[in-house]
């Protein structure tokens, strides 16, 4: 009766569900915060959370997390043809209401990180 | 011939992938299924093959699996839809541990409610029957065959007592749903 996407699964999961729990809450600031200065289309979104962030993200967990932010309108979506011949890409761009719940996920990712470092820095965990 | 097996490899993949969202508006499942077959084909014209791009998305049952999970979730955190929340909890219900307990809330308590419903109904066409019943030996609450042999208890108070049994198991598996989803979905 475990879930790597319902928020009750990492507890019964073991290591890997608490790293994909933790991922997906990780993935969704990161998305929003690359999302931030340009439109990227799905796979640059990858490759670049891969290389830049560090998140170790499985190829299928990016899309239904676009999916589900462009439903929450967050990010909105077009898709463009960059070139005569190219293969057209579907881009993201953040909404206002992206950089909203940006600056409020930021701000709140770095309270707990702030406190947290501190807690176990305490006895050197 | 490589690149012809790897294009019905992937056409074949991406079939059964749109077949499992099949439950999904048809312009939605479009766009992702042609966004995944673009995916596909950037990652196999940057020298995957196409066993080894398909194998990083796995399963294409359990990929669509992934947005069904978020579309029902999504529908049901901003809805207060019975249909909605109860078809989103129970789509867990085998994964979650909140969503099993959720289900089975539910079926207990609303089995309970209905049972209370159906009696008060019961008793406006057959008031003999219907009651709150105590005999020699038994206790009986509902409809008994032979009302000779018990004494009734709560009379026409038994209307007011199903209402209110009916109201309070209506409460609390809306409540116990609304409560799931709220821990289900990221953003509810």
């Amino acid at each position: 009766m475990t879930d790597k996407t319902s928020p009750d699964a990492g507890l019964a999961a073991g290591p890997e569900g608490r790293k994909a729990q933790l991922l997906k809450g990780l993935a969704e600031l990161a998305l929003l915060s690359l999302l931030k200065d340009r439109a990227h289309y799905g796979l640059e979104i990858l490759d670049r959370l891969r290389a830049e962030a560090g998140l170790d993200l499985a190829e299928g967990t990016i899309y239904p997390l676009l999916h589900r932010l462009e439903r929450g309108g967050l990010v909105a979506a077009e898709w463009r043809m960059e070139s005569e011949g190219a293969r057209p890409r579907k881009y993201y761009q953040l909404t206002d209401a992206g950089r909203a719940e940006l600056v409020s996920q930021s701000a709140e990712w770095r309270r707990i990180a702030t406190s947290l470092t501190a807690f176990l820095d305490r006895s050197g965990a | 011939m490589t690149i012809q097996y790897d294009e019905d490899l992937v056409a074949g993949w991406l079939r059964r992938f749109k077949w499992a969202l099949k439950r999904m508006p048809s312009p939605e499942r479009e766009d992702i299924v042609a966004e995944t077959r673009a995916h596909l084909h950037e990652r196999m014209a940057g020298g995957l093959t196409a066993v080894q791009a398909l194998a990083n998305f796995g399963a294409p049952e359990a990929y669509a699996g992934k947005f069904l999970d978020e579309m029902y979730l999504s529908a049901a955190a901003g809805s207060q839809s019975w249909s909605d929340n109860l078809r989103a909890v129970a789509r867990f219900a085998t994964r979650s541990g909140v969503a099993f307990v959720a289900i089975f809330v539910v079926l207990m308590v609303g089995s309970l409610g209905l049972g209370f419903l159906i009696a008060g109904v019961w008793k406006i066409f057959d008031p003999a029957h219907v009651g709150m019943w105590v005999g020699p030996r038994d206790f009986a609450l509902g409809v008994v065959d032979h009302p000779e042999a018990s004494r009734e208890l709560l009379g026409n108070w038994m209307y007011p007592l199903c209402a209110a049994a009916v109201a309070l198991a209506w409460f609390i598996c809306r409540g116990v749903l609304l409560w799931a989803v709220r821990i289900l979905a990221p953003k509810a």
